[in-house]
């Protein structure tokens, strides 16, 4: 069966609104099938690619960011950084970034990140004279930094994908993250000037102090989970845990979380998993028939044709890539073409933690870009904005995401420097 | 008299109606108690994850010697949440799909566009349930290493998972989506 056949078939399913999984299972089973391979293989190589160690992280770290979610921990950020900010002129824009910067060091989804603090942040900013428009845009876009900060789902699958070391791409992630709070907070800086009518609030040491108290115990989470990793006190998978252990812990003291809600919870973490794993079985079938027809040497071959410049090479990447995330679901694509890229990137001497946190950044443009743009859908009925207004919110903010893109692609210090200082 | 053939044929839908409700009603009840139990099992499978990654994280730094099958029971059970979901996810529309369609068709194109989609769903799912079929009923020989799990023993939940998203499927092709898995209760 020809590859460019396989290759149709699967993005004609994908349009057929066949899920992903099964997209891409159909036409790889037909080619099982037509090229005699002993029985079993299609579910040995699917449970294969599902059955990893460092593929636990993934249920566990959605555990986190559900359990986090609950515990009404993005309150807790919220009026700790109004509390910090509160006077500053367009506060509440820089609040939201710094929000979803606490945040996402328990959760590591865009989308929990959207629908979780869309909900708080929104409301209070429109309250305060913010356009609403302005408020979804600043949501939306912020809530990348959750899949690229650490602890990130994606960053989990591409390590196990690539094996690299996931502590590694965690740390490896943390500066680009960094970073896009940075073009976000300028974005937010530029908007702010031009506002004559946006309300601020006072500094009052004693809302500090009581904010502050009340977000110290929720911060301790990020210093669980990446000071264990780091610090080789536990692997991901177990930091995971761990961190999923005290959040929860957190919640009931709270009383944020009641033991009711545990079956929603393990309910709602077990779907999102699943979806997610669904997929990553079919990509292992997917890449044993990849591998077996040496499509990686291929196009690698291909692409050595047409240049054998690194920068060039990355240039295309990132356009690919861009593409590929605005009409394809990022866990999707990441699972696709990682084992077809990464040894051509490699053989153009990029380091497959930069590559990782490359793919991983431009996928997560995806979710805001149509047709596919997750996070405009997710935002949407949160904020009764049509999807194309959330859009066009956004769309401004598309600008500092992508300067911080062609950052971290053409200066790989951005990412090497924080793994190579802690010796990963 | 002239309106007793209209009578009788009206009485005849009537009971057909009544008859296809409770067909609905009946399946509609199998379904939602299915995903239920699918939502437990995905439920138990997830703890069971969670709670032997703790029991790995502090068994190295405890005395003692430790579960050598904690890992390998972790690995197992997410390949087996994968699959006990796949159905509770199907029913509920909720794996990764690319719903560009509902926006550019709409009435009888779109309906036939899931159909089909529904279709080809069910269509994998036999093809992979006979493989793991295969599998349970093959692979009697071989262990898992640290658990010493009969190799066929691993297949039965994907069996069963990818069986159930098979039902699921095929009920969303032959009844209106519905009654063919609106748990939106489980």
């Amino acid at each position: 069966m020809n590859m460019l056949l396989l290759a149709a078939a699967i993005i004609a399913l994908l349009a057929l609104r066949v899920p992903v999984a099964f997209a891409l299972l159909g036409p790889c089973l037909t080619y099982v099938t037509f090229n005699g391979q002993s029985f079993g293989l299609s579910m040995r190589e699917m449970t294969g690619a599902i059955d990893s160690f460092p593929m636990l992280a993934v249920p566990l770290f959605i555990l986190v960011g559900v359990i986090a979610s609950h515990a009404g921990i993005a309150d807790r950020l919220f009026d700790f950084a109004l509390s910090l900010i509160g006077r500053v002129k367009g506060s509440l824009g820089y609040v939201n970034i710094g929000v979803s910067v606490g945040f996402s060091w328990m959760s590591g989804s865009a989308l929990a990140d959207a629908a979780g603090l869309g909900r708080v942040e929104v409301p209070a900013m429109v309250r305060k004279g913010y356009s609403k428009r302005f408020s979804v845009g600043i949501t939306a876009a912020s809530s990348l930094i959750a899949p690229v900060m650490p602890p990130s789902i994606p960053a989990v699958i591409y390590a196990s994908i690539a094996a690299v070391s996931t502590g590694a791409l965690f740390a490896a992630s943390v500066l680009p993250a960094l970073l896009m709070a940075g073009g976000l907070a300028v974005a937010v800086f530029f908007w702010a000037r031009r506002q004559t009518d946006l309300e601020t609030q006072p500094f009052d040491w004693g809302r500090l102090r009581v904010a502050t108290v009340r977000v110290l115990a929720p911060l301790l989470t990020p210093v669980i989970i990446l000071g264990g990793i780091l610090g080789g006190v536990f692997t991901p998978t177990e930091a995971a845990a761990v961190g999923a252990a005290y959040v929860l812990l957190l919640g009931l003291l709270y009383r944020t979380v009641r033991l009711r809600d545990l079956a929603r919870i393990l309910r709602d973490t077990a779907a999102t998993t699943a979806s997610i794993t669904l997929i990553l079985g079919a990509s292992g079938l997917l890449g044993w028939i990849l591998a077996r027809e040496q499509v990686p040497q291929a196009v690698a071959d291909l692409m050595l044709g047409v240049t054998d410049n690194q920068v060039v090479f990355l240039l295309m990447v990132n356009v690919l890539l861009l593409f590929l995330g605005a009409v394809l679901e990022g866990t999707s694509v990441l699972v696709i073409t990682v084992p077809i890229l990464l040894p051509i990137a490699v053989e153009f001497g990029v380091d497959p933690l930069h590559f990782g946190v490359i793919a991983i950044v431009n996928l997560m443009i995806g979710l805001l870009t149509p047709p596919i743009g997750a996070v405009l859908y997710v935002l949407s009925p949160v904020t009764n904005l049509p999807v194309h207004e959330v859009f066009r919110g956004t769309a401004p903010f598309l600008i500092p995401l992508l300067a911080v893109q062609l950052l971290i692609t053409f200066v790989p210090s951005v990412v090497m420097f924080l793994p190579g200082a802690l010796g990963l | 008299m002239a309106e007793q053939p209209h009578a009788a044929r009206t009485a005849g839908h009537k009971g057909q109606g009544k008859r296809d409700g409770n067909l609905r009603g009946v399946l509609r009840t199998v379904f939602r108690w299915l995903a239920i139990g699918e939502a437990v099992v995905g439920g138990l499978l997830l703890s069971t994850i969670f709670v032997l990654m703790l029991v790995q994280a502090g068994q190295r730094y405890l005395p003692g010697g430790g579960w050598v099958g904690t890992g390998e029971l972790a690995r197992f059970s997410l390949v087996w949440l994968t699959f006990a979901m796949s159905g509770y996810l199907m029913a509920r529309d909720e794996h990764v799909t690319l719903k560009l369609v509902d926006y550019v068709a709409k009435g009888v194109v779109r309906r036939l566009v899931v159909l089909f989609a529904n279709i080809m769903v069910a269509i994998v799912c036999l093809n992979l349930a006979y493989e793991a079929f295969g599998m349970i009923t093959q692979s009697s020989l071989q262990v898992s290493p640290a658990l010493g799990l009969p190799i066929g023993y691993f297949y039965v939940i994907p069996f069963a998972g990818l069986t159930l998203t098979a039902v699921r499927s095929i009920a969303a092709v032959f009844l209106p989506p519905r009654a063919a898995g609106e748990e939106q209760a489980a």
